[in-house]
C-alpha cells in the first residue's frame, strides 16, 4: 500500500512546485520593484525640474522693506512658468510656498486642500522627497540671503519653505495593474509547470508500476510472466532486465524442482504398484504357504527398490539444501577406491566382469563416506552396463595438483546425444527402466553433487562400442 | 478371452498374469515393446494391457503401429499421470488409461468393460432364454437362481455371449480360451460345452455341424 505523503510521485511534485514557486516569486517581486522605482524616479525628476522654477520665482533678492518682524518674500512666475502648474488634470503638478513662520505665501490653484507646511529639521538644500497618500512631494527650505544650494540651512536662516508635488494615482494604478499582471502570469506558469511536472513524473513512474504489476503477478505464482519494457536503454530498463533474468532463473529452478518431484513420484509408483497388486492378488483367495512366501519376496524386492530410491532422493535433497556439507578430514583416495572394489567384487563375479586397479597414494580432504559412495556408484555402473566378460579399470593418481579417480569400462558406450544429459537426475540412456538398478537414474547425479561439494569436477568420455570413462577430480590436500 | 500383458517389470508382469488367469482369462506376456508388438500383430487378442515405459519400443509407438492393422482393445497402464500423457495415450488409440498404482479390481473391471464394448455389447447383462449372464459381476443365473461355474466354463459362456448370433469356430475357442501351453488337440472345449448344456439345457449352446458353436 502506498502512503500518500511517502509516494515518490507526490514528493517529486511537491519539491518541484516549491522550487517553481520560489523562482517565480523572486522574479516577479524583483521586476515589480524595478518598474516601480523607475516610475518614481521619472516623477522625482519632474518634481526637481519644477522646484528649480519655484525657487527661481522666490528669487534671491531680499525685500526692500525691513520693517516687519518677518521679512516677506517676492514671488513671481511668468505665464510660461505658470503653465507648468495649474493644470487641473490628474497627475498635474502643484506648488505651495510658506513663509518661515508657517504662513502660506502662495500656492497653485490645483494644490490639494489642507496641505500643511512640512516640518523642517535639517534638510539638504536639494530637498526632501516624501510620499503623502496619493501624492508625491518635494520639499525645499530656502535659506535667507544665502545663495541657493551653497549649504544646509537651519531655522534661524530660513526664509521660506517650498513644496512641489503631484498626484501619483495613475502611476500607482499602473503599478497595481502590473502587479496583477505579474501574479496572473506567474500563476499561469506555475500551473503549466505543475501539469508538466505531473506528466513527467507519471512518465518516470510508469515503468515502475509496470514492474510492480508484473512482480505481483509472479508472486501470485504466475512464473512465466515477464516485465515488458520497450526502452531498455535507461536505468529502469536495466533494472527490469536484471529482474527478468532473476525471474528466469527462479522459473527454471522451480521447473527443475517440479520435474524432479514428478520424476521421483513416477519412479515410486511402479514399486508401490507391485506391492499393492501382490497384496491384493494374495488376498483374493486362500493361498498355499509357498505362494504366500513368494508374494512376500516380491513385496520385499519392491520395498527394497523403494528404499534405495528414497535414500538416493534424500541424499540429493540434502545436497540441494546444503545440509550435508562434507565433514572434511584427510583421507586417502586409493583406500576408498580399494574398499569400493572389494565391495563390488561379488557383483563383478556375477556378471563375469574383471576389475583391474592401478592405485597411487594420494590424500585429499573430504568426507570418507560420501567419497566411497562416488566410487561405488561409478564402479557399479561400470559393472552393470558392461558387456559380458568385459573389464573395468579403476585408476587413482594425481595430475596437475588434482587427485584423479578414473573408472573405465568396456561397455557399449554412451551415444553422443545422451552424453550432455548423463548427470541429469532420472536421466537414462535407455528410456525404460529395463535395468532396474538401486538408483533409478540418480547414481551419477549423486556422484556429481558430491564431487562438486568437495570442490571437484566430474567428466565423462565415451565412444560407442568402445566403452566409457568417468573421471572425478578433487583438489589435492595441501601438505603443510 | 485371451489377453496380452506387455510389462517390463518382471514381478508386476507375473502378478498381472496370475491374477488374470485366476479370473479365467488366457494370458500371454511380453517383456519389451518389440516382442509385445510382434505377438499382438500375430494373434487376435481380446485385449492388451500395455505399459508405456518399455525397453526397445515404448507403449505409444507400439500402439501406433498396432493400430495400423488391428482394432484390439488396449488398456494402457502407466506411471505417467499428467493430463497431456493421458490425452496422448487415448488419442494414439488406447481404449482406456489407468495410472499406477491402481486397484487390481478396477483394472479387471475396466478390462471387462473394454472387451464388452469392443464386442458391441455395451449392456453388461445378456439374457438367453431364462439364463441371465451378468458380464460385470461375472455371474450366471438360471430362472433367477445363481449357477456355479468354473472360471473356464464362465469364460466360454462370456465369449459366446459377446458374439451372440455369430458362429464361433472351435479354433477361435482354442485360441481365445486356452493357454498357449495347453494341448489344442484335446477335447477340452467339448467337455466344457457338454457340462454347460447339462447346467442350462441343450438349447443354451447349439452346434453348427462342421462350423462350430452358436448362442442364439
Amino acid at each position: 500500500m502506498i502512503v500518500f505523503h511517502k509516494s515518490i510521485r507526490w514528493r517529486l511534485q511537491a519539491w518541484h512546485s516549491l522550487v517553481l514557486l520560489i523562482v517565480l516569486a523572486a522574479f516577479g517581486v524583483t521586476a515589480y520593484r524595478l518598474v516601480r522605482e523607475n516610475h518614481l524616479k521619472r516623477v522625482d525628476a519632474e518634481l526637481q525640474r519644477r522646484m528649480t522654477i519655484v525657487i527661481a520665482a522666490v528669487g534671491p533678492r531680499p525685500r526692500p522693506a525691513p520693517l516687519g518682524p518677518r521679512p516677506g518674500i517676492a514671488f513671481r512666475l511668468s505665464p510660461e512658468q505658470q503653465a507648468f502648474f495649474d493644470d487641473a488634470g490628474l497627475g498635474s503638478f502643484y506648488y505651495v510656498v510658506w513663509l518661515s513662520d508657517g504662513q502660506m505665501r502662495r500656492s497653485s490653484s490645483n494644490a490639494p486642500p489642507g496641505i500643511s507646511m512640512p516640518e523642517i529639521k535639517s534638510t539638504p538644500s536639494s530637498g526632501t522627497l516624501r510620499a503623502r497618500g496619493e501624492f508625491r512631494e518635494l520639499t525645499v527650505a530656502i535659506p535667507r540671503n544665502l545663495p541657493f544650494g551653497s549649504r544646509s540651512t537651519n531655522d534661524v536662516f530660513l526664509r521660506a519653505v517650498a513644496v512641489v508635488g503631484c498626484s501619483i494615482t495613475t502611476t500607482l494604478d499602473e503599478l497595481d495593474h502590473l502587479a496583477w499582471g505579474f501574479s496572473a502570469a506567474g500563476g499561469g506558469v506555475l500551473l503549466l509547470g505543475l501539469l508538466t511536472g505531473w506528466w513527467l513524473s507519471a512518465t518516470a513512474i510508469k515503468p515502475i508500476s509496470a514492474i510492480s504489476v508484473t512482480a505481483k503477478s509472479i508472486a501470485r505464482g504466475n512464473l512465466s510472466e515477464r516485465i515488458e519494457l520497450a526502452d531498455t536503454e535507461n536505468e529502469l530498463g536495466e533494472l527490469a532486465r536484471v529482474l527478468n533474468e532473476t525471474f528466469d532463473r527462479l522459473q527454471s529452478a522451480y521447473r527443475r524442482q517440479a520435474q524432479f518431484t514428478a520424476d521421483a513420484s513416477h519412479e515410486l509408483r511402479t514399486p508401490a504398484f507391485v506391492i499393492l497388486a501382490q497384496a491384493q492378488s494374495a488376498l483374493k483367495r486362500e493361498r498355499t504357504p509357498a505362494e504366500y512366501r513368494n508374494g512376500f519376496e516380491v513385496c520385499q524386492r519392491a520395498a527394497q527398490q523403494m528404499r534405495g530410491l528414497i535414500e538416493a532422493l534424500l541424499i540429493l535433497a540434502r545436497q540441494d539444501a546444503g545440509e550435508s556439507k562434507p565433514v572434511c578430514q584427510p583421507c586417502s583416495l586409493e583406500a576408498i577406491a580399494g574398499e569400493a572394489v572389494d565391495l563390488l567384487r561379488p557383483l563383478a563375479f556375477e556378471r563375469n566382469v574383471s576389475i583391474h586397479s592401478e592405485f597411487k597414494s594420494v590424500t585429499i580432504s573430504g568426507d570418507t563416506q560420501q567419497l566411497r559412495q562416488v566410487a561405488v556408484n561409478l564402479l557399479s555402473n561400470a559393472i552393470q552396463y558392461n558387456k559380458l566378460g568385459g573389464s573395468v579399470k579403476v585408476i587413482v593418481t594425481d595430475e596437475n595438483g588434482y587427485a584423479v579417480l578414473t573408472v573405465r569400462d568396456t561397455g557399449p558406450g554412451i551415444p553422443a546425444d545422451d552424453l550432455p544429459h548423463i548427470f541429469a537426475r532420472f536421466y537414462r540412456v535407455d528410456k525404460s527402466r529395463a535395468s532396474t538398478g538401486e538408483h533409478a537414474g540418480l547414481g551419477l547425479a549423486i556422484c556429481k553433487a558430491i564431487v562438486q561439494a568437495h570442490g571437484g569436477a566430474m567428466e565423462v568420455f565415451s565412444q560407442v562400442g568402445e566403452g566409457t570413462v568417468f573421471t572425478a577430480r578433487f583438489p589435492l590436500m595441501q601438505t603443510a | 478371452m485371451r489377453i496380452l500383458v506387455v510389462e517390463d517389470q518382471a514381478d508386476l508382469r507375473r502378478i498381472l498374469a496370475k491374477t488374470l488367469r485366476e479370473e479365467g482369462y488366457a494370458v500371454d506376456t511380453a517383456a519389451d515393446g518389440v516382442e509385445g508388438l510382434t505377438m499382438a500383430q500375430e494373434a487376435d487378442y481380446d485385449a492388451l494391457v500395455l505399459d508405456v515405459m518399455l525397453p526397445k519400443l515404448d507403449g505409444w509407438e507400439l500402439l501406433k503401429r498396432l493400430r495400423q492393422i488391428k482394432k484390439t482393445p488396449v488398456l494402457m497402464l502407466t506411471a505417467r499421470d499428467t493430463v497431456p500423457d493421458r490425452i496422448r495415450g487415448l488419442d494414439t488409440g488406447a481404449d482406456d488409461y489407468l495410472t499406477k498404482p491402481c486397484n487390481l479390481d478396477e483394472l479387471l473391471a475396466r478390462l471387462r468393460a473394454i472387451i464388452r464394448r469392443s464386442a458391441g455389447q455395451a449392456k453388461p447383462v445378456v439374457e438367453v432364454g431364462d439364463v441371465t449372464i451378468d458380464l460385470g459381476a461375472c455371474t450366471v443365473r438360471k430362472a433367477g437362481h445363481p449357477v456355479v461355474l468354473t472360471a473356464r466354463e464362465y469364460a466360454l459362456v462370456e465369449f459366446l455371449a459377446l458374439r451372440r448370433g455369430q458362429v464361433v469356430t472351435r479354433t477361435m475357442l482354442y485360441d481365445h480360451l486356452l493357454e498357449a501351453d495347453e494341448d489344442t488337440l484335446s477335447n477340452l472345449i467339448d467337455v466344457h460345452v457338454y457340462n454347460l448344456r447339462k447346467k442350462f439345457g441343450p438349447q443354451f449352446i447349439r452346434t453348427r455341424r462342421g462350423l462350430g458353436y452358436i448362442m442364439e
